[in-house]
């Protein structure tokens, strides 16, 4: 360290350091610190029409009445069954996916599966909701055409409250499917090549490789990365419910964030959605550490 | 080393891996075939392989219309200013933090903190009103200028820069942006490649910050006037009454239509450009 600094004497006086990070301070202060001050309208009853500075401090009385309300309690348990959901399906097929991956022996094919598989993940989800919309769709679309081929009555998918919680699911799926399979393919080449000859010697079949190497060997991987998902337990996919949520879907498909966008922003209830706003943040910071802990506790590497 | 010459699980394998890439890319073909058919052709069965009489009569209509070309206007705008200042932005400010100096531990803490300490939408937007951004063309870069990720990724790969050729330099009396400028940048072009197209990647995609922070229809993005095609009939429909034309195509295929011109440019970048995807990612999960 010492070293280290010696050098960098010899390289920059201190203020042209200073010319490098001023930018930087500057951006950090105005973009990520300076709406933390904002904040204090959770704690006061403010309105648009006068400055927060004289908006009368009213305590956590903005909290109560979103606890109680049922608008929020509906909102809450609908952020945290899209997650397990969304966790439940989407959390194990990138692993199966990358095992699968792992046994093609062609370059040539492997190559190109991925590149087809990771496309869908750089798509916007206006792009992705409108083909969707198009696949979805009651009459002729693809999917309820192939429904119908089998003597099922078609689906309104988007509109449907018993539907859209898969459609969600399905789409997140679709989108993240492939890219999910990247760590896991990275983890799957640093598995020892030796261990499965010395156990294809010893005459271990198929699945006690698979069992005993493969497996063990990207277990941290796997570990770390459901830790990780854990610790975002409130984020669902805002921008994928903003596009493809509507008014007939709303009581299941409604989440935190388009709580605080549609009561703060179109609603003009500033102090409440801030409140809202701020009871996910405090929650989610819980949830990142808690998992960063647990990650150590278990002896991996940890993520902050 | 060969465990077996033939494998079944290889074939189970192949078959799955195929079946699957079928199923996740054939809706984007037929979105591109659909956009294609006469009015007629739809009518009678919109889901073929193929378009037995190919029409561009949608894709006129959006070219007559014209609006499509003034929220892809903004969007390329976006991307391509967004990403040049946030690369340039995001690198200097990292080769700065790379070197250390006193306090650069605590300016690396109230940095990294950020990545955790989200304000909410309300707080930012009022941050945004009282900086003038709200209907700001600005609202779409400004806030994006420094990714705090990238930021760690690039600070880590200039600390293990090299410190003789910055010390050469120096000594051939260079001044910090010429260093930053002819070595630095250079010999880190693949770094600046990768997260370049991330960067890209996400200006192109630009939605939310449209939604929220702009009202102002001139100024929004393509991709929330695609999403408002999809799902809001009044502005296809307005497309449709204007057109005076001999009308081959329906509400349908326009949407399509529309959506295959907002796609076009990352399905035509991306066989070109894949590899650097996978290769940033990678970057990310070794050293971020």
């Amino acid at each position: 360290m010492n070293l280290h600094v010696e050098k960098f004497k010899k390289i920059y006086s201190r203020h042209e350091v200073f010319l490098f990070i001023i930018p930087a301070i500057v951006f950090y202060v105005v973009f990520k610190y300076k709406p933390l001050y904002f904040l204090q309208i959770a704690f006061k009853d403010y309105r648009i029409t006068r400055p927060i500075e004289n908006s009368p401090w009213i305590g956590f009385q903005k909290f109560q009445e979103l606890f109680s309300s049922s608008d929020f309690q509906q909102v809450f348990m609908n952020t945290i069954i899209i997650n397990f959901y969304k966790l439940a399906v989407g959390f194990p097929l990138p692993i199966l996916l990358a095992l699968l991956l792992n046994e093609l022996r062609s370059e040539r094919f492997k190559r190109l599966s991925q590149s087809l598989l990771y496309l869908p993940h750089f798509i916007s989800w206006s792009v992705l909701g409108g083909v969707l919309y198009n696949i979805l769709s009651v009459d002729q679309g693809l999917v309820n055409s192939i429904l119908n081929f089998f003597g099922i009555e078609s689906i309104f998918f988007m509109g449907d409250p018993a539907y859209f919680r898969s459609v969600l699911v399905g789409s997140e799926v679709w989108r993240n499917l492939g890219w999910g399979t990247i760590l896991y393919l990275a983890a799957l080449t640093r598995v020892d090549t030796t261990l499965y000859e010395a156990a294809y010697v010893d005459g271990a079949t198929r699945i006690q490789r698979l069992f005993y190497i493969t497996i063990p060997g990207i277990s941290s991987t796997i570990v770390v990365l459901f830790i990780i998902q854990t610790g975002h337990l409130l984020d669902v996919g805002f921008e994928q419910i903003l596009v493809l949520g509507n008014v007939m879907v709303q009581d299941v498909a409604d989440i935190i964030d388009t709580y605080v966008f549609r009561v703060g922003l179109q609603q003009g209830q500033h102090s409440l959605a801030t409140a809202a706003g701020l009871f996910k943040t405090v929650i989610a910071g819980i949830m990142v550490f808690g998992a960063d802990r647990l990650a150590k506790m278990l002896g991996h590497r940890g993520i902050l | 080393m060969t465990i077996k010459k033939f494998s079944l699980w290889e074939v189970v394998s192949i078959i799955v891996i195929s079946l699957l890439c079928l199923v996740m890319l054939y809706p984007f073909w037929q979105t591109v075939v659909a956009s294609f058919m006469t009015e007629a052709e739809y009518l009678s069965s919109p889901l073929k392989l193929y378009v037995a009489e190919p029409t561009f009569a949608a894709y006129k209509a959006i070219f007559n219309n014209g609006e499509l070309f003034i929220h892809l206007r903004v969007t390329v705008l976006i991307t391509i200013v967004g990403t040049f200042a946030s690369l340039f932005f995001t690198g200097y400010s990292a080769y700065g933090l790379s070197k250390s100096f006193r306090g650069s531990s605590i300016v690396m803490f109230f940095i990294v903190m950020t990545m955790f300490l989200h304000p909410g939408l309300i707080p930012e937007y009022l941050n945004y009103k009282s900086l003038g951004l709200i209907n700001h063309f600005a609202v779409y870069i400004l806030p994006f200028l420094i990714n705090t990720f990238y930021l760690i990724i690039m600070r880590a790969s200039f600390i293990e820069f090299p410190k003789e050729l910055e010390e050469a330099a120096k000594i051939d009396g260079c001044n910090h942006f010429r260093i930053f400028f002819t070595i630095v940048l250079p010999l880190s072009k693949p770094l600046f490649a990768s997260i370049g197209l991330f960067l890209a990647v996400s200006f192109w995609n630009t939605y939310m910050q449209s939604v929220f922070f702009i009202t102002e229809n001139d100024l929004k993005s393509v991709q929330e006037y695609l999403q408002r095609l999809v799902t809001d009939s009044s502005d296809i429909e307005g497309i449709i009454s204007a057109d005076t034309g001999e009308l081959a195509y329906n509400v349908n295929t326009l949407r399509l239509a529309n959506i295959v011109l907002v796609l076009l440019p990352i399905v035509t970048v991306y066989p070109f450009l894949q590899k650097y995807f996978v290769q940033g990612l990678m970057i990310g999960s070794v050293k971020g």
